[in-house]
């Protein structure tokens, strides 16, 4: 004889489990995320800008400098030009002749070329 | 000169900072678990770092008969690389950083994806069936968090416009990059503790499994040499994550964010168990990157549209 279930049949299982449930429901944490990260695109956007209008300002900034910024340069190319020719007098000075023949010879031979000294031997441009 | 004394300084900290990070791990976990950690060597075990690194250097190092001897002594020192040269692009100030680099981000990438091949040339190279395995699985582990870390340095890059550190902490004056991208920081967050393969995501070196992972058969100073390696990346993701997230910040506030990251990673450590390690894969590929694809199609739309109201309504 097998055992049956009872007459109307067995009590229901309660198989889920009664957690209390903690915080706030699902929906308001969604949109106090999307609040939040609303907010923060709308700061970031804000620095955005504000590094646009920098950029903007610091191209502008170059452009009204640039003249100047060359007409520098020359002025250093032209001192150097310069104190270079002099440092070429004074060396020749103290020269034997054969040497001072071979330092005026050309070092370029090709005419069409102009060529400015940028870089002269010694130190730094401020000693010259 | 000056620049090596430099470099020195830097990476002498650098060091200290993995040394100190594992005496704080042992003390938080020790706390944690209702036990007072190590607390003898020195005033409440603070040179507990010093005495296990002489121990460790002055233990014999045992190498396996069967190894490929070279590729053994030369995957830790791959890994250390790696993780050292991850910090050379790190501004810990305005201007106070080893290399103020427009690329410096990517470089920074490229330097902990060379990582991978430590770990993996390590369970090649040692000759036995626990490295192996063990560096099977943390090599899929490292590339597929890889990818995810990845991808969100390229998002967090096209938000900015910049692959400068320094400028890129610079932008975020205005509101840190966590608030805006926050469910994405969280994901980061997720993904760095996948990425050093501490717990709950160590299925790397479970011990039950595999011995030690494809550290098994390292001992002493090579050893050390893959323990460095993966605190210090650990010591720089969390200061990573302080740096794309949290606004970066100046000497000791970046310290303290760092610090404060470095905490969580232990914090989790001595709350989680481990997680299995199909779980931790399906974790990335179905559940992390199909959202950051996602993510990867809606950000460009929004800067879009941002850009449109910017030059629409100016004063924005």
């Amino acid at each position: 004889m097998q055992d049956l279930p009872p007459i109307g049949g067995y009590e229901p299982v309660q198989w889920k489990r009664n957690l209390p449930s903690r915080g706030f429901r699902p929906v308001i944490y969604f949109w106090l995320i999307s609040g939040a990260m609303g907010y923060g695109f709308y700061r970031f956007y804000q620095g955005v800008d504000e590094q646009r209008e920098l950029t903007r300002e610091k191209q502008w900034a170059r452009f009204f400098l640039q003249p100047l910024l060359i007409a520098e340069e020359d002025r250093n190319t032209a001192r150097r030009y310069f104190s270079e020719l002099k440092r070429q007098e004074l060396v020749k000075e103290s020269m034997s002749d054969e040497m001072k023949a071979k330092f005026e010879e050309e070092i370029y031979h090709d005419k069409s070329k102009l060529r400015l000294p940028r870089y002269t031997a010694g130190g730094p441009a401020s000693e010259h | 000169m000056l620049n090596f004394v430099e470099l020195l300084l830097m990476f002498v900290s650098v060091l200290l900072a993995v040394a100190f990070l594992t005496v704080a791990e042992r003390k938080t976990l020790g706390y944690m678990q209702r036990r007072v950690g190590p607390n003898a060597v020195g005033y409440y075990g603070m040179l507990m770092a010093m005495a296990d690194a002489a121990k460790l250097l002055l233990k014999e190092m045992v190498m396996p008969t069967h190894a490929d001897k070279l590729m053994l002594i030369m995957s830790p020192m791959m890994s250390l690389m790696s993780a050292f040269l991850c910090w050379s692009f790190m501004p810990f100030a305005p201007g106070t950083t080893m290399s103020d680099h427009s690329y410096g981000l990517m470089f920074t990438l490229a330097m902990s994806s060379v990582g991978v091949f430590g770990t993996l040339l390590a369970g090649w190279s040692a000759n036995s069936k626990y490295s192996l395995l063990g560096s099977m699985r943390s090599t899929a582990q490292l590339i597929s968090y890889e990818l995810m870390l990845t991808t969100m340095v390229l998002l967090c890059m096209l938000l900015t416009g910049t692959m400068n550190l320094s400028k890129y902490v610079e932008l975020q004056e205005s509101m840190w990059m966590g608030v805006p991208l926050f469910p994405m920081s969280m994901m980061w967050f997720m993904g760095c503790v996948a990425e050093c393969a501490r717990p709950p995501f160590d299925n790397v070196e479970a011990e039950s499994e595999l011995v030690s992972g494809h550290m098994t058969e390292y001992s002493s100073s090579m050893f050390v040499l893959f323990f460095l390696s993966e605190y210090t990346s650990m010591l720089f993701l969390s200061t990573l994550t302080s740096m794309l997230f949290f606004g970066g910040g100046t000497g000791m506030m970046l310290g303290m964010k760092a610090n404060m990251f470095a905490f969580t990673y232990m914090w989790v450590r001595a709350t989680l168990p481990r997680v299995r390690y199909d779980k931790l894969m399906h974790m990335c590929w179905v559940m992390f990157l199909p959202l950051l694809f996602g993510l990867a199609m809606f950000l460009p739309s929004l800067m879009y549209f941002m850009d449109a109201m910017v030059y629409t309504y100016p004063t924005m």
